[in-house]
């Protein structure tokens, strides 16, 4: 061991007694400076013009631009330079002969020389734990853990590109051909990772064996033991290439037997590094001060119930669009997506399953199935040969309810349930999509029964008033179907009673009355106890016996509101602060769009109901007209001589307690709120999506959809102000690498003159 | 009583395909110094570097005072110190910095160090240099750095490889002097290329030719061995054949020009003073008389030819 402290102090030494080193250590300093006051200048003027701001240790430290992320892209940049002299030096000035023929090993001389780049490696690590001071100085409680588990990340890379360095410096007496060729591996191992993504048992070799992105899950808070597996092992290999390189060349060999112990090596240490990249013997470390990269305890508490391993099939259909996340080039990044539940579930089990079949929606018809199939498996490198056809895939599953897009079918015991993807930003189902689906298999879904007999709105219909959207829209994030919920139109002729299995009874805007027996179904539920959600629209009569047992009552007239912008009778309502009662989030500047809404008449009095508005109109803009008019013709607009405005309750929820049940009812002026047009409403910010959820949420006690409730982050304040700022940057890009080059002048000069 | 302190036993090493040296057998004594005599390529290096451990012969053994270097090369390697045909320095350290680092890296204990150090300074003559970069210093300073980091731990066996190549004929002097010394307490293996360093400096002599031993014996039988066969004498009156074949020992003569006669002779026993007193005899007028030096080729071409 002395020996090898021996040999690092020399290199060291050298490092130190040419300009090399400490240009690199300058560089490093200034460029991380840079990175650092960019990014806290940027978040900083946000937080002057009263932006919110995000995590900042995140921002400031990982992410895509943060400093441990940008200095992890650049390392491969600084490493070659300082390890090219390490072997190569010695070989081409003959020094290394001092070596050999002293009494020391060759890994003595090999690791004593790795030591001192490690000992470099610790240095740079240390002008990055110099931002854990300005980090605290800069900012409301910085994540120090997470900060220094990205550090970590960094140290670790650095010390995988050293081995590599050193290897490639071992290979050549010229320096500049060892620094090239250093990079060359560098980008061969950055480059490996895309090589032979559609064979299944090449993709995990050769996705282990690229650097690429490897301390992103350490920057970014997620240490996980196959990533510092991984960084050992590269090392472990690079230093053993050089240790037989070493010994083969002061040892004649015969070339099998040299490259038989290369080849022993790598398959070694692929070995090891297979085994450690299964999720079975997976360990994580979450850095980060909430868990931000670990699944929420509701998570974690539903998967702990499962008692066997579940599957998650993906059915990939060739010819739709989303046959591109399905295909096995991109199958290292699908199986990201699912990448914490397997940390959890080690045993999940995830197939793909190619097939092709038409689409609902697809008209092309210049190509035939058959071509259009062939023509994907092509381009997204799929083995046709295992591509099941139409007649194969029907026989096996009916994915035509899924449109025949790309879909997962979990199954666990005899249950399945479809994840899907979604038509939106994120497309990969999250956090709560994935649980929920779980936990339908674990418990029922909640069953919501939408009365469809007189008109009322249709769960099916895509027409702008219809509700298939927010129901039964399969790739839409968060329709009911994708939330835990499961729908059913009920036939109010046809049934004697509302079923039992029905978790809350939506009535939507119905256009014909109903019949006495109809009502009389409709008043027995409501007397049960059980829960309701009512939807009208104004001057509706339909169902006023019903509201009379609620206590409610529809204002006569159509509310209307000024704006510049919209159409009169489109309400903007706002949220009311009770509506944080039934769980649905106050924010004063929370809108829901109502086009063509009543006014409620609250009379809890008379019934044992007790209300709580949760929806009211914006009391100075909004007021109600009584009198007939059609908007297409006229303008119509407030007369401050007969009209008023008002401030009328557009959503109520009632409570009782009745048959020890604590009964839940919900009633609106509008039926348009969720509404296939509202939900997809652009040119105004509303929350309809996220209300309606709120509101079913509340109906079903709040067991669907599921909720992942995270810590905010409290790390989103800056203390420093732009002059703060201008000194860390005087500090990190003039007095600390001014110092760095002072002591590094001095040095220099003085041997020189010596 | 000299003790063998090296043992060279059938080496053999090949580069690739080609025996760079064949069989080598030659045993270091503990004092004095070995001279490995061979013109370039000869193995003269492979030889000393596989004594050294740098590389590892193909077939036969090394041993150090006893200790195999293939199989206990930590322990052999102990006991030697090496001066490689490039001296081994790393010139951005100093002096001092660069003798510290060997000193640790053949394992003398810490607080020896400044010992060793001061003394291995003094005995190449160094000392007044210990803080400079070894980078400033002229090529022959530099070998005596080289020199002692070689002795620096004391060490049984030193070994040279051409350690006065790219000197200047003072530095050459200096450096003979100093290897001279260090060899007054142990064994010195030098290898040249140039036999009168052999001969200037040496008590025994190795000469390999074409990676196989081609004489191994003391300096005096290597003196001997090849020993000169004929001299030039240049006269004033060049005298008949006849009378200088009549001296004793003289088998043949060379007529060069009409003043100048090349002479072979079978003996060399006093011939150059039989021949002067026969100039003197019969007044050959002598003016100028001299043997002529056998080269390494000859030498080579000799001992070859025998071999």
């Amino acid at each position: 061991m002395k020996k090898i402290l021996r040999i690092a102090r020399l290199e060291l030494s050298i490092m130190f007694y040419s300009p090399i080193a400490w240009l690199v250590l300058i560089l490093f300093i200034i460029q991380s400076g840079v990175v650092y006051a960019e990014m806290l200048y940027d978040q900083e003027t946000r937080q002057q013009l009263g932006r919110a701001l995000p995590a900042m240790s995140k921002a400031l430290f990982a992410g895509e631009d943060g400093v441990l992320a940008k200095i992890q892209r650049n390392l491969y940049l600084y490493i070659p330079i300082l390890t090219m002299g390490l072997m190569s030096r010695e070989t081409s000035s003959g020094s290394i002969k001092l070596l050999y023929s002293s009494p020391v090993t060759v890994f003595q001389i090999v690791f004593g020389k790795y030591l001192s780049m490690v000992c470099y490696a610790f240095l740079l690590c240390l002008v990055l734990a110099t931002y854990l001071i300005t980090g605290t100085y800069s900012i409301v409680e910085l994540d120090l853990i997470f900060v220094m588990g990205g550090i970590f990340g960094v140290f670790l890379l650095i010390c995988a590109y050293a081995a590599i360095g050193l290897f490639m410096s071992s290979l050549t007496n010229y320096q500049v051909v060892a620094a090239i060729s250093t990079l060359a591996v560098l980008a061969v191992l950055n480059f490996i990772g895309g090589i032979g993504q559609q064979y299944d048992f090449v993709r995990d070799v050769t996705y282990w064996f690229s650097i690429s992105g490897r301390a992103d899950n350490m920057v970014n808070g997620l240490i996980i033991s196959k990533d510092v597996i991984y960084f050992v092992l590269v090392i472990v290999m690079f230093i053993g290439f050089i240790l037989l390189k070493l010994n083969d060349e002061r040892d004649l060999k015969s070339g099998i037997a040299k490259w038989s112990r290369y080849t022993l090596l790598i398959v070694g240490i692929t070995a090891v590094g297979y085994l450690s990249s299964r999720p079975v013997f997976t360990a994580y470390y979450d850095s980060t001060r909430f868990n931000d990269r670990t699944l929420t305890q509701n998570s974690i508490d539903l998967l702990e119930q499962l008692e066997d391993p579940i599957t998650i099939t993906t059915y990939v259909n060739l010819v739709h669009y989303s046959a591109k996340q399905g295909s096995p080039i991109n199958r290292i990044n699908d199986l990201q997506h699912f990448d914490q539940y397997r940390r959890f579930l080690p045993n999940m089990e995830m197939p793909y399953i190619a097939y092709y079949d038409t689409l609902p929606y697809k008209t092309d018809t210049t190509k035939t199935l058959l071509q259009k199939a062939k023509s994907a498996a092509s381009a997204h490198k799929f083995d046709f040969d295992e591509v099941l056809t139409p007649t194969q895939i029907r026989a096996k599953i009916d994915l035509l309810p899924e449109q025949n897009r790309l879909v997962r079918i979990i199954s666990y015991k005899d249950k399945i349930t479809p994840l899907r993807m979604f038509d939106d930003l994120f497309v990969y189902p999250n956090e709560n999509e994935i649980s929920v689906a779980i936990k339908r298999l674990l418990n029922e879904p909640a069953k919501i029964g939408f009365v469809g007999t007189h008109g009322e709105r249709s769960l099916s219909s895509i027409e702008n008033a219809g509700y298939q959207v927010f129901s039964n829209g399969t790739n839409i994030r968060g329709s009911l179907v994708n939330q835990g919920f499961e729908t059913e139109t009920i036939n109010l002729k046809k049934v004697d009673a509302i079923p039992d299995d029905i978790k809350a009874l939506v009535i939507a805007d119905p256009k014909s009355p109903y019949t006495e027996k109809e009502l009389d179904l409709i008043h027995e539920y409501i007397a049960s106890g059980r829960n309701l959600l009512l939807a009208l629209e104004p001057d509706s009569t339909i169902l006023n016996s019903v509201l009379d047992s609620l206590g409610v009552d529809l204002k006569p007239g159509v509310l209307l509101e000024e704006s510049e912008d919209y159409d009169a009778d489109l309400i903007q309502a706002k949220y009311t602060k009770e509506s944080n009662d039934i769980g649905i989030r106050y924010r004063d500047n929370f809108v829901v769009s109502m086009p063509t809404a009543a006014g409620l008449i609250i009379n809890d009095s008379i019934t044992n109901f007790k209300s709580k508005p949760i929806l009211i109109t914006n009391k100075e803009m909004v007021w109600n007209n009584t009198e007939e008019f059609d908007l297409e013709t006229e303008q119509v607009s407030f007369d401050p001589e007969n009209d008023s405005k008002v401030e009328l309750p557009l959503a109520v929820a009632l409570t009782r307690t009745i048959n020890s049940k604590n009964q839940k009812i919900v009633v609106l002026s509008d039926a348009d709120f969720m509404s296939n047009a509202e939900m997809a409403r652009n040119n105004l910010t509303t929350r309809n999506s996220v209300f309606t959820m709120g509101l079913f949420k509340w109906l079903n006690d709040g067991e669907y959809p599921f909720s992942s409730p995270r810590s905010g982050a409290i790390d989103t304040t800056i203390k420093v102000d732009r002059t703060g700022i201008l000194w860390i940057k005087v500090i990190y890009m003039g007095l600390f690498p001014g110092i760095v080059a002072l002591f590094g002048l001095i040095l220099l000069t003085r041997r020189k003159r010596n | 009583m000299n003790k063998v302190i090296a043992k060279v036993e059938n080496l053999s090493h090949k580069y690739s395909r080609d025996w760079a040296i064949r069989d080598i057998n030659f045993e270091v004594f503990n004092k004095g110094i070995l001279g490995l005599l061979g013109s370039n390529g000869a193995g003269k290096s492979t030889t000393m570097n596989i004594l050294c451990g740098v590389i590892n012969q193909t077939e036969g053994n090394a041993f150090i005072d006893g200790i195999n270097m293939r199989t206990n090369p930590v322990d052999a390697k102990k006991l030697i110190g090496f001066l490689p045909q490039k001296a081994p320095l790393h010139i951005e350290l100093t002096v001092d910095e660069y003798l510290i680092h060997c000193a640790h890296l053949r394992s003398i204990p810490s607080n020896q160090i400044t010992d060793a150090l001061e003394r291995a300074k003094a005995k190449c003559g160094i000392s007044h240099f210990s803080k400079r970069v070894l980078r400033n210093l002229s090529g022959g300073y530099q070998q005596r750095v080289g020199l002692a980091q070689a002795i620096i731990h004391n060490p049984k066996l030193v070994v040279l490889d051409e350690p006065t190549n790219g000197l200047d004929p003072n530095q050459i002097q200096e450096v003979r002097k100093l290897i001279k010394e260090i060899a007054e307490d142990r064994a010195v293996i030098l290898s040249t290329h140039i036999l009168s360093e052999v001969q200037a400096t040496c008590d025994y002599i190795v000469m390999v030719e074409q990676g196989e031993v081609v004489f191994s014996d003391s300096m005096y039988a290597f003196n001997n061995y090849i020993a000169p066969n004929s001299l030039v004498m240049e006269v004033n009156q060049l005298p008949p054949e006849a009378e200088i074949l009549s001296v004793e020992g003289v088998e043949k003569i060379e007529i060069i020009n009409p003043n100048k006669i090349r002479l072979r002779f079978s003996d060399s026993e006093k011939i150059t003073q039989k021949l002067i007193h026969k100039s003197v005899q019969s007044g050959w007028d002598l003016r100028e008389i001299y043997l002529e030096k056998t080269d390494l080729d000859g030498v080579f071409a000799q001992l070859s030819g025998k071999a």
